[in-house]
């Protein structure tokens, strides 16, 4: 039995909306509704400091949310077709492994290497460890793409990726390991991953940036669809799998990149999301699961901002825990429906 | 008759025989009346320390959290066997020769007191600025012996220490040195929550190297200009509101509204930011939560390591949120560059130098005119 795509969709849809408006009306400071709507639409509330909250920390926050955990969903739903494995992530061919390296870089050798640390270059901080992270996570990718174009088979290359993955872990640690403690502690907490870091100017180019991107993904779906079938038929059918297996992983990679860059690695949406469609759509399609992916990504990363960020806690739980607190068993209870309804027919 | 005479005569000659090799032996531990090496405790809570006949006890607990492990101590002079150890207690020998810092407060103490001869090893810091140290390094006289929870325990065992000052609390990777048989022997001066008390961990050390007097006078050289600047700071009206910290990864690390810098800012005529919070440790809020009670505050308080001139500009290429506070629209950004000062080795003994810097910006009129500030200045 099919599920009307189209009713889920907008469902989907729908529940971004709420979770979205849910994070700008909840948080450690109690806003009225009334207030939060009317500042959304511009409106003088007569209050600078709620103003500024909703605005400047609440909306770039769940902006930042509802575009990584699309990007992230996607990614991975691109990463499971190709390397037909349903335990492939986002993470899986070193991409993040290489962003965290970058990171490393920048903060843990800020000291070390003094006048020609990378800091220097721009802002200490935050937008240093963006541009490292992007051009580490690209610098794996071009490694990945240079070896993909050698080796045919898909199992290879993976093993290769999770390679490297481990090769750019150990150099950290080694960096780690030579590192003064504030340098260390300042890379441990990018490595907890958070929507919450990206603020002002930077949130807007993260949007735009991913806004361009997803739906250029999307150009994929029928390559993705094809390359399903398996290379053999998916050669008689035309396509060129070497060359679609490297588009597919170079427009993963830029997303993850992008994402790592902008809120740390943040693991398991990017490997939960496109399970938890096909469990919801009970289609392989891509035509379905990718804006499927996209759609649920974005609203379970809003979600899980919503829960981190919940009155009562002190501060906000880091969201790598969340993610996988609340997501795995939604995942987990979706499948095991599936499963049953599977085995009754 | 005669016989009980005998008796007596014999004990009373044995009771003056014991108790004067007593004397002779324990010295320097019986507390004389009027001399300055007796160390007490007055603002410090994480150590305690009592006399006995041979020796002295030192009992040393985390002021912060009551239910953890505490450390007993029983300092002796060097050669000696103590015939009545307490349960519970190790046995230090006294003065100790040769010590490993784990931390810039540990070294702090033994700067300010002069008394670097004693350090053969410290870890690895970014910063190190004190002149003397720099040369101990160079010349090997002071080995570095890694970072925190990475040590090199070679390195350790060839420096042959008497005893290493370990922060239990922190990233450890002590387990690998216990079985070195050195004593590792805590000292929680972080952990205190007040300036003084924080300061007067020199008197532990002053317990340590045999220079107890020393670590007297020097602390109550602090303790009267301290105090002498809190009252004068007490008098003033109009206590500005002071925050705390920078956003790290969304949160917003700050100390408590009972923590050693709540203090530091209320005695110096301040009033810290979160009057309520009845907590000396740390609390992570998030950035809402402290600028919803903090944009009217007038200063705010940031130290860091930055790689160059920090300014104003930095802060909001940092986080653009930073500018709505009104500390940082009305200037008061009150900053310390780690990098360039010796904060950490310095800070720790010198509660009345940080103090005056504070009321130097909370207060100016207190203070001469050409008040030069050591280790804060208003970011202009």
């Amino acid at each position: 039995m099919k599920r009307p795509v189209a009713i889920c969709m907008i469902l989907l849809g729908v529940s971004i909306l709420l979770l979205f408006f849910l994070n700008l009306l909840l948080g450690s400071v109690a806003i009225p509704a009334g207030s939060v709507w009317k500042i959304l639409w511009g409106a003088d509330v007569d209050n600078d400091i709620w103003q500024n909250i909703v605005l400047k920390s609440r909306f770039p926050q769940a902006l930042t949310a509802l575009v990584a955990g699309a990007g992230l969903s996607v990614a991975g739903l691109q990463m499971q077709t190709v390397f037909r494995n349903p335990l492939a992530g986002p993470s899986v061919l070193g991409v993040s492994s290489g962003a965290s390296l970058g990171v490393a870089f920048v903060v843990l050798l800020s000291g070390r290497l003094g006048g020609v640390a990378l800091s220097r270059l721009g802002y200490m901080g935050e937008i240093a460890m963006t541009l490292s992270a992007i051009v580490g996570a690209l610098a794996v990718m071009l490694l990945i793409v240079w070896v993909a174009q050698k080796v045919r088979g898909n199992v290879t290359l993976l093993i290769i990726g999770v390679m490297i993955g481990y090769v750019a872990t150990a150099i950290i640690g080694v960096l780690k390991f030579f590192s003064a403690e504030e340098d260390v502690r300042a890379y441990v907490v990018w490595g907890l991953g958070s929507f919450a870091r990206v603020s002002g100017g930077q949130v807007m180019t993260f949007a735009i940036i991913m806004a361009v991107l997803l739906p250029l993904s999307m150009l994929l779906v029928k390559t993705l669809n094809l390359l399903l079938l398996g290379d053999g038929y998916a050669r008689n059918l035309g396509l060129n799998v070497r060359r679609s297996r490297i588009w597919v992983i170079i427009c993963a990679g830029v997303l993850v990149a992008i994402v790592t860059a902008y809120c740390g690695p943040i693991s398991f949406l990017g490997l939960a999301v496109p399970h938890l469609c096909r469990g919801i759509f009970r289609t392989s399609d891509h035509r379905v699961l990718m804006p499927a992916s996209l759609l649920a990504g974005a609203s379970l990363a809003l979600l899980c901002n919503l829960i981190a960020r919940l009155p009562g806690f002190e501060g906000a739980l880091p969201v790598n825990s969340v993610t996988a607190l609340i997501g795995a068993p939604v995942v987990a209870v979706v499948l095991f429906k599936h499963r049953k309804e599977d085995t009754g027919e | 008759m005669r016989k009980l005479f005998y008796i007596a005569t014999i004990l009373s000659v044995l009771i003056v025989a014991v108790s004067c090799k007593g004397r002779g032996q324990h010295g320097g531990f019986i507390p004389i009346e009027g001399k300055d090496g007796i160390i007490k405790t007055e603002y410090a809570q994480g150590f305690k320390v009592t006399y006995t006949d041979e020796g002295c006890l030192v009992d040393i607990q985390d002021p912060l959290r009551e239910e953890s492990q505490s450390f007993h101590y029983m300092l002796v002079p060097a050669g000696e066997k103590p015939s009545n150890v307490p349960e519970g207690y190790d046995v230090l020998n006294v003065p100790v020769e040769r010590i490993v810092c784990m931390t810039s407060l540990q070294l702090s103490n033994f700067i300010c007191m002069d008394e670097l001869d004693h350090v053969v090893g410290i870890t690895s810091t970014r910063h190190l600025f004190n002149p003397e140290m720099k040369e101990r390094l160079a010349d090997g006289r002071t080995k570095r012996i890694g970072i925190e929870g990475n040590f090199d325990n070679e390195v350790i065992i060839g420096l042959n220490p008497d005893l290493i000052l370990i922060s239990p609390f922190k990233r450890g990777g002590y387990e690998a040195l216990k079985g070195v048989d050195i004593p590792l022997v805590p000292h929680l001066g972080y952990q205190e929550t007040t300036p003084l008390g924080q300061a007067e961990w020199i008197k532990f050390v002053g317990l340590l190297t045999g220079e107890e007097e020393k670590a007297n006078e020097i602390f109550a050289g602090i303790e009267q200009r301290y105090n002498d600047l809190k009252e004068k700071a007490a008098a003033t009206e109009g206590r500005p509101v002071v925050l705390s910290g920078e956003l790290h990864g969304g949160n917003w690390y700050v100390g408590g509204g009972r923590s050693f810098l709540a203090q530091i800012f209320r005695d110096a005529g301040g009033e810290y930011f979160l009057p309520e919070d009845k907590s000396s440790g740390g609390l992570n809020l998030d950035f809402e939560t402290v600028y919803s009670q903090t944009a009217n505050a007038k200063y705010w308080r940031i130290v860091n390591s930055y790689n160059g001139d920090f300014s104003y500009d930095v802060l909001k290429a940092e986080d653009a949120r930073y500018a709505d506070l009104g500390a940082f629209k009305g200037k008061g950004v009150i900053y310390c560059n780690m990098s360039r000062k010796p904060f950490y080795e310095n800070m720790p003994v010198q509660p009345d130098v940080v103090l005056s810097d504070l009321i130097h910006i909370f207060h100016p009129e207190l203070l001469p005119d050409d008040y030069q500030p050591v280790f804060y200045e208003l970011l202009k």
